[in-house]
C-alpha cells in the first residue's frame, strides 16, 4: 500500500515573507536640489535616451539630462495649469511638445537655449493656443487638451478635453492649425487619441 | 462650424427619419381629404335642416365611402338593369380592396415607420446603424479581467499580440488582442503591488513592467503559468505616475514619482530569485 508522502511545511515558514531585495538595479535617483518639485505626472524621453522632459501638476516643465545624471533645467517654463501630456519628436533629437489643461501646446527645442523667443511668458520656443479662439465664452478649462499624439509624417494630432473636438497641428508650418482638418464628432470631452501607424 | 452642423443635421435626419413609402403618404392624404369632405357635407346638410342620415355602424369607413361612391356612379350611369351591375360591382370591389390592403400592409411591414423615440419598433430596420450592428462588430471583452474594479492603465506588447491592463484591485490582467480572452492574472502574495496600479509598459522581450501607487516598480516574469511572480524595485520614491523604457537602451527604464523625482533603473542587473513559497502556493491551488 503506497502512502503518499505528506509535505510538511515548517511552522516558522508558514508566515514567511521574503525580505525586500537590495536595490542594486537602480542607477540613479535624480532630484532637484534647489526646490522640491510638485508631482510629476508625465514625462517622455528623447529617441537617443539622453534627455528627458517632464511635466508636473501645476504646469512646471523641467528638462533632465540622463547622460550626465543631472538636472539641466529644473523649471524650464510654466504652463498656466496642469501639464497633461509630454511627447518627444520621434525623429528629431531633443525636441519635445507639451500639452496643457489651459489649452496651449508648447514646442521645446532643447538643442538651443530655452527662452521666450517669441515674447511669450513661457520659456518654450513656441507656444500656441489651439482652442482658445473658438469658444472664448466658456474659458480655458473647457478647451483643455487631454492628449497629444504624433502622426508619422511629422504633423501631430491634438485632442481636446472639454470641447469634444480633435484638431491637427502642422509642426513644419510654425505650428499652425490645419484648418480643414478640424474634426467634430464627439458630443462630450475626449480623453485619449490614437493614430493609425500607417498614417492614413 | 455652421457648415458642419448643417451637414451633420442632414445626415442625422436621414438616419432617424421614418422610412415610409411615398405611395403610403399619398394614401393617407387622400383618406384625410375624403374625411374632411364628408364632414363638410354633413355640416351643410344640418344647416339646411334636412334629415340627417346616420352613417352605417361599420368600423371601416373605407367600405362605406366606396359603397357611396359606387351608388353615385351607378346612379350617374343610368337606371337599366339595376341588379346585375350592382352585383358585379359588389362582387369585384371587395376583392380589389383586399388585395390593395394586403399590398399596403406588406409595405408597412417592410418599412416599419415609427412615430416616437419613446416607443421604437422591436426590430429597428429603419436605422442605418442599428444596435445589432454594433453588437455584431464588438469584441467580446468581458473575459479580460475577473474583477469589476476600474482599470487605470493599458499597454500593448511590442509584437502587437498581447495587451495588459492595470486595475485598481492591485492586479494586472493580460489578454490576447485578437480574441479578447484573458491570459494571466499578474498578482502574487509575495511581491507585486499592494495598492492601485498606475502605469504599465512592456519591455522589448515581452516582460511587463508596472508601477503602482505604493511606490513600487514590479518586473513580472514571462513564464510561470497561472502563478505569476514579480521582482519588486523599491526606489524610495512616492507613488509612481509613469514608467517608460528608454528608447535606445532596452534594459534601462525611467520612472517618475509624485514626490517630484525621477529614477533610472538598469533592468539587466535585476537578480533572478527563486520564489521560496511558490511550491506551496501551487499545492494549495491544485488541491
Amino acid at each position: 500500500m503506497a502512502v503518499e508522502k505528506a509535505r510538511i511545511i515548517p511552522l516558522n515558514m508558514r508566515n514567511y515573507v521574503p525580505p525586500p531585495l537590495q536595490h542594486t538595479s537602480k542607477v540613479v535617483k535624480i532630484v532637484n536640489e534647489r526646490k522640491q518639485l510638485p508631482p510629476i505626472l508625465n514625462f517622455d524621453i528623447s529617441p537617443s535616451g539622453s534627455k528627458l522632459l517632464s511635466g508636473t501638476n501645476n504646469g512646471l516643465v523641467s528638462l533632465w539630462d540622463l547622460g550626465s545624471e543631472k538636472v539641466v533645467k529644473a523649471a524650464a517654463g510654466k504652463h498656466q495649469s496642469q501639464c497633461s501630456q509630454v511627447v518627444a519628436h520621434p525623429t528629431e533629437e531633443g525636441s519635445f511638445f507639451t500639452a496643457s489643461v489651459d489649452g496651449t501646446v508648447a514646442f521645446w527645442d532643447t538643442r538651443g537655449p530655452l527662452g521666450s523667443a517669441n515674447g511669450n511668458e513661457v520659456g518654450a520656443t513656441d507656444i500656441t493656443k489651439v482652442f482658445g479662439k473658438r469658444d472664448p465664452r466658456t474659458g480655458a478649462t473647457n478647451s483643455s487638451i487631454s492628449d497629444l499624439k504624433f502622426v508619422p509624417n511629422s504633423t501631430y494630432v491634438v485632442c481636446s478635453g472639454g470641447g469634444g473636438t480633435l484638431c491637427m497641428l502642422d509642426t513644419r508650418m510654425n505650428m499652425n492649425v490645419v484648418g480643414d482638418l478640424e474634426m467634430e464628432g464627439h458630443t462630450k470631452s475626449v480623453t485619449s487619441v490614437c493614430v493609425d501607424p500607417t498614417g492614413r | 462650424m455652421n457648415k458642419f452642423l448643417s451637414r451633420f443635421s442632414k445626415v442625422y435626419y436621414n438616419m432617424i427619419r421614418p422610412r415610409i413609402d411615398p405611395s403610403e403618404y399619398a394614401r393617407q392624404k387622400k383618406e384625410k381629404a375624403e374625411a374632411a369632405k364628408k364632414r363638410r357635407e354633413e355640416i351643410k346638410r344640418k344647416s339646411r335642416g334636412e334629415d340627417y342620415e346616420e352613417p352605417p355602424s361599420d368600423s371601416n369607413n373605407q367600405s362605406s365611402s366606396s359603397q357611396s361612391e359606387a351608388k353615385q356612379q351607378h346612379s350617374g350611369s343610368g337606371g337599366f338593369d339595376e341588379d346585375a351591375p350592382l352585383n358585379s360591382q359588389y362582387s369585384q370591389q371587395p376583392s380589389q380592396q383586399q388585395s390593395q390592403q394586403k399590398a399596403q400592409s406588406s409595405q408597412i411591414q417592410q418599412f416599419q415607420p415609427f412615430t416616437s423615440f419613446t416607443n421604437p419598433p422591436q426590430n429597428p430596420q429603419g436605422y442605418e446603424f442599428s444596435p445589432a450592428f454594433f453588437e455584431k462588430n464588438r469584441v467580446q471583452s468581458g473575459d479580460t479581467s475577473d474583477s469589476d474594479r476600474p482599470t487605470s492603465c493599458l499597454a500593448l506588447s511590442p509584437n502587437q499580440q498581447e495587451g495588459c491592463v492595470g486595475s485598481s484591485d492591485h492586479a494586472l490582467y493580460t489578454f490576447q488582442l485578437s480574441s479578447g480572452t484573458g491570459l494571466r492574472r499578474l498578482y502574487s502574495r509575495h511581491g507585486g503591488h499592494s495598492d492601485w496600479v498606475s502605469t504599465v509598459t512592456y519591455l522589448e522581450d515581452g516582460r511587463v513592467l508596472s508601477g503602482g501607487m505604493d511606490g513600487k516598480l514590479c518586473l513580472w516574469r514571462r513564464g510561470g503559468g497561472a502563478q505569476a511572480s514579480a521582482e519588486d524595485l523599491i526606489g524610495e520614491q512616492g507613488s509612481i505616475s509613469k514608467v517608460s523604457v528608454v528608447p535606445a537602451k532596452s534594459n534601462i527604464a525611467a520612472s517618475s514619482g509624485y514626490d517630484g523625482s525621477i529614477c533610472v533603473w538598469d533592468l539587466s542587473k535585476v537578480s533572478v530569485r527563486a520564489d521560496p513559497c511558490g511550491s506551496r502556493e501551487g499545492e494549495n491551488n491544485t488541491s
